[in-house]
């Protein structure tokens, strides 16, 4: 039950980790140079010997300080720490600089627990009936339903499907090598013996993840300190007349962040620009947004924090990833041995529950965190890439080996790394590619397993309406580009 | 801008060709793959699909960039820094060319040549903090403090209070 997942949290040893957690995740959001998702993929290894629960608890708790953690630095020093913060920087950091940093630290923290409510109701009252349908999935709906998710990744990911796609399918081909789990034959190993065993997921996300983002960095990103605003307590707490004046704003935020983070591939950076959008069209007051609008940051950290609820609830329920984070999610469920999808709702309910309680848990904690040490993270921020950067270096090499003690895996990491940094300087997204990688194994053993029961007929698929429907909205993503076009230019024409 | 244009196009050239390139050797190893009699679709059928489809997406980037019709880069911002952003100079390509090869030469000294973890961490560290700091005599001094601390708060994290099997 999940009443029983809230008191089992609340333990000393889960509230520690969930402390820890929020604490790491906050830190993330705030230093620069790191994100949430590299810590999470950099935490992964060392959670093998910890209780999947522990795991799971552990990763949600820095998925949900992670993503609050953005807001000071885009507040004090118009740096978003996460790319999701990026929509706050616009008015949260005139509001600061205007002699309110308390008002503005506040109104965003104020959003974001609200914001994660919301979704937390959604996870709880989606996700379980959404389960139920899927366990009617056969193999062809699993097959489609992969297919479907990753065109939309690939088309939402970017603006250019064809390299989304490339991104998705280069990460499937790279999930290939090793010996055939169906038939038990090798291959695509280039005669390498190393390769055998496959390319394990750890190093492949620890290199995506964190080497290429550094390197990314380094070519990139010259660090800029000035114009940073002293931190203050002073209206840190909004009174209940705040929360009647934005209640609404925060509500309609929090839906959007929820509907958002569902889509495969969209995202919390799209979810708090688009609730940024609605506001301002809402807003009596539009001239406001890009001065320091308090309607404007509550909008932008109530959609940020809404889409941690609405990503999990396609992974538990369906076992799809709706982003980056959640494909880390997956990755530790898998290495803990448990069936992500429908069926975890079914053999195991217990790391459903704790992942639905500790994400509630995991808000209220960073909403007391994030006032408690408000000066402790504002001089954080002012830590050095210099030292950042070949610590997390340090760190991925020791959690790439750690994994089978091997070098081979260290290497694999470093080379996904460049490999990472290559495929964004080629202007293709990363998310793709990491579903791609995860997601094949299954696409290709549910295909399989369809093909064998029809006798290797396609035709048995065409009598699946929701296979087949699940094929039509990846058709649509797929064409979305080219309609789009020809939208436009009508919308263009004179007539 | 036509400048700008231009470098696009021929990163647009490099990137549909190395997609290409790599499609076409997975293609080429797929038909290495043994056949299994009782395996309808076999261990190559998706492998194939997949390198092939791969190889058609490269062209089309290939093509786009021959004929000037660049395709658009991805416009979500992963990791704080939109991808295809322009660069902030040759010194900072520099850097990260040093930083790579630095961090190769510490793997091969903790894999290859198996020399002390703690030692090869704080030398590591400490080169490369002040690589990154861009030099100076004072940051050499902080990065020789900052790099045996942070050797020293890794080897102890990792190796005693976690348990794990450091290289």
């Amino acid at each position: 039950m999940l009443a029983d997942a809230f008191l089992t949290l609340l333990a000393p040893h889960s509230l520690g980790i969930l402390l820890a957690g929020v604490f790491a995740g906050i830190i993330v959001g705030v230093l620069p140079g790191i994100t949430a998702g590299m810590l999470m993929a950099l935490t992964l290894p060392f959670t093998f010997a910890m209780a999947p629960a522990d795991a799971v608890v552990l990763l949600i708790a820095m998925f949900v300080g992670g993503a609050s953690g953005g807001l000071i630095t885009a507040t004090l020093m118009r740096i978003p720490g996460e790319p999701n913060a990026v929509m706050t920087c616009l008015d949260g950091y005139p509001l600061a600089r205007s002699g309110q940093p308390g008002r503005a630290l506040g109104l965003g923290n104020a959003a974001s627990i609200v914001g994660g409510a919301v979704s937390w109701l959604a996870l709880v009252l989606l996700s379980e009936p959404l389960s139920r349908v899927g366990v009617y999935f056969g193999p062809w709906e699993t097959f489609a339903l992969v297919t479907m998710a990753l065109t939309l990744i690939a088309s939402l990911s970017g603006r250019s499907v064809v390299k989304g796609l490339i991104s998705g399918f280069l990460g499937m081909l790279m999930s290939f090598p090793g010996i055939d789990e169906s038939s038990g034959v090798k291959r695509l190993t280039f005669d390498q013996t190393w390769l055998d065993a496959g390319l394990d997921v750890l190093p492949v996300m620890i290199g995506l993840f964190a080497v290429s983002q550094i390197l990314s960095d380094i070519v990139h990103r010259a660090e800029d300190r000035s114009d940073i605003v002293r931190a203050s307590l002073k209206g840190v707490f909004l009174s209940v007349r705040d929360y009647a004046v934005h209640g609404w704003t925060m509500l309609r935020s929090s839906l959007i962040g929820v509907g958002i983070g569902i889509l495969p591939g969209v995202g919390a950076t799209i979810a708090s620009i688009v609730a940024y959008m609605t506001a301002k069209k809402a807003s009596r007051h539009p001239e406001r947004f890009g001065h320091g609008s308090e309607e404007a940051i509550v909008a932008a950290e109530s959609a940020n924090n809404a889409t941690t609820g609405g990503t999990l609830i396609p992974l538990l329920s369906l076992g799809v990833p709706a982003g980056l984070a959640d494909s880390i999610l997956l990755s530790a469920l898998i290495i803990h041995n448990l069936q992500p999808g429908p069926m975890l709702h079914v053999a195991n309910p217990q790391i459903v529950n704790a992942i639905m309680a500790s994400h509630l848990l995991a808000h209220v904690i960073m909403y007391f965190m994030m006032i408690g040490g408000t000066f402790l993270f504002a001089r954080m921020m002012l830590v050095s890439t210099a030292w950042i950067y070949p610590t997390v270096l340090a760190i991925s090499i020791v959690g790439a080996f750690a994994l089978n003690n091997r070098m081979s895996d260290v290497w694999v990491m470093l080379g996904f790394g460049v490999v990472g940094f290559l495929l964004e300087r080629g202007g293709a997204p990363l998310a793709p590619f990491v579903i791609g990688f995860i997601l094949q194994p299954l696409a290709e053993k549910d295909l399989r397993t369809a093909l064998m029961a029809s006798g290797g007929s396609w035709e048995a698929l065409a009598e699946r309406p929701v296979a087949m429907g699940f094929l039509a909205v990846a058709a649509l993503a797929m064409a979305s580009p080219l309609l789009r076009t020809k939208w436009t230019k009508r919308g263009r024409s004179p007539d | 801008m036509e400048d700008e244009r231009g470098a696009r196009r021929r990163r647009d050239a490099v990137f549909g060709t190395a997609i290409v390139a790599v499609g076409a050797a997975f293609l080429h190893q797929t038909g290495r793959i043994r056949k299994t009699p009782f395996d309808i679709l076999g261990a190559a059928y998706f492998p194939r699909v997949v390198a092939s489809v791969l190889i058609v997406l490269g062209v089309l980037v290939l093509l786009g960039a021959l004929l000037g019709r660049r395709t658009r880069d991805s416009d979500i911002v992963m990791f704080g820094v939109a991808p295809g952003a322009p660069d902030a100079g040759g010194a900072r390509w520099a850097l990260a060319g040093a930083m790579s090869i630095l961090t190769i030469g510490y793997t091969v000294a903790i894999g290859v040549h198996r020399l002390d973890f703690l030692l090869s961490s704080a030398v590591y560290l400490a080169l490369a903090g002040f690589l990154l700091s861009g030099g100076g005599r004072r940051a050499a001094l902080r990065a020789v403090v900052a790099g045996t601390m942070l050797a020293g708060a890794i080897t102890l994290i990792f190796r005693h209070v976690l348990g794990v099997d450091l290289p």
